[in-house]
């Protein structure tokens, strides 16, 4: 088979960890850096000789833009350019989840952090509240604000950022991290960057956590499907409406909707 | 969530709020480097969705078949690149890495 990596680091361990057990495989790889050059992201590739699948691991414009004209071509991409593009803008993002019902802060986008200084009371469900680049990037913002001072503070040092506002969830301070390769899931646990003091003791695992599962329940015992299934389980949302009950419009639903409570685990 | 988002390889953060979980973070391709064997996984999972198709298709995954990945020395003779150790520990923050349930 033909993989191909789009990517500016082609010495990335990982990325040359993949395509180095590819290799010994007997599979062709190939490394083709998007930001190559001044010609159109197109022109890098001849669509008659195209990989099998492209392994997508760049978030610039011409990266994404050469990830869209692959797939028009018919190329695989993984992940895809429409998923990659998403998960760059936390506005978006945050608006996806909602629509499917997945629990996410309430986020509100400003079109610049300065914004936050004019008209009403940014912090709509009060303080503390968590600010963040709308558009994900290296040494973007994230940062937590207790009061209306620290909002001034940081509008001053980040004026146009645009940025979205997100209610601060209280929590024990451990960021839980989980990893999907394909339907494969891997969970960790890391003390949160940024929020709240962590508790002394270390939170339980997301094993033992799913284990605590209800007569019916799907057990975590068993293949990785299982395991996803029931994380999955862990995520649905109390009187989410049915597939056949028109859902609101998000504006209308957070005018109507009382707030929300998730059912963590059965 | 893959489904959702159209990803095949992602990372998401939760927290544990008073009310249940909360993703606070969602992030296409991140590093996986304390997944145990990332790069073999990996190489099996590009396989596996260039033969089937990703999150766009229904139904629940079944892990992909791995790659196996050669030793250090053997992948540094094969390759023009130099390969780094992929093993955990690398973020000295992280307490567990929990894919006993996955691994079945």
């Amino acid at each position: 088979m033909r993989v191909c990596l789009l990517t500016d680091k082609p010495d990335h361990p990982l990325l040359a960890a993949v395509a180095s057990a590819l290799a010994e495989a007997e599979h062709r790889v190939t490394f083709l850096d998007p930001d190559t050059g001044a010609a159109s992201p197109s022109q890098l590739v001849a669509p008659d000789d195209l990989a099998d699948v492209y392994l997508l691991k760049a978030h610039t414009p011409r990266a994404l833009a050469l990830a869209h004209f692959l797939e028009a071509l018919g190329a695989r991409v993984v992940n895809s350019a429409a998923a990659t593009e998403l998960c760059q803008d936390r506005s978006r993002i945050a608006a996806v989840a909602e629509d499917a019902g997945l629990p996410m802060p309430r986020t509100r986008t400003l079109d610049a952090l300065s914004e936050a200084l004019h008209g009403a009371d940014p912090a709509e469900s009060g303080y503390p509240l968590m600010v963040k680049s709308r558009h994900s990037r290296r040494a973007d913002l994230v940062a937590r604000v207790d009061g209306p001072d620290g909002l001034r503070d940081l509008a001053s040092k980040w004026s146009d950022e645009p940025v979205v506002l997100q209610e601060f969830v209280a929590n024990s301070g451990w960021d839980h991290k989980l990893w999907v390769i394909a339907g494969e899931v891997f969970t960790g646990v890391r003390p949160a960057p940024v929020g709240a003091p962590r508790t002394a003791r270390g939170p339980r695992r997301w094993s033992a956590t799913c284990r605590r599962t209800g007569p019916g329940s799907p057990s975590v015992r068993g293949t990785s499907s299982a395991w996803m299934s029931t994380v999955s389980t862990c995520w649905t949302a109390r009187g989410r409406p049915s597939s056949s009950t028109s859902t609101p419009s998000r504006a209308s639903a957070a005018r109507k909707a009382p707030p929300r409570r998730w059912q963590p685990w059965h | 969530m893959g489904a959702v988002f159209g990803l095949d390889l992602y990372g998401i953060d939760v927290v544990l709020g008073p009310d249940g979980p909360v993703i606070v973070d969602i992030n296409d391709f991140p590093s996986f480097r304390q997944v145990p064997d990332a790069a073999s996984r990996l190489a099996g999972a590009v396989l596996e969705l260039a033969r089937t198709g990703g999150a766009g298709r229904t139904g629940v995954l079944a892990a992909a078949p791995r790659v196996p990945v050669q030793p250090q020395a053997a992948r540094e003779r094969s390759h023009p690149h130099p390969v780094a150790g992929l093993g955990l520990g690398i973020e000295a923050d992280m307490v567990a890495a929990v894919p006993e349930g996955a691994q079945i």
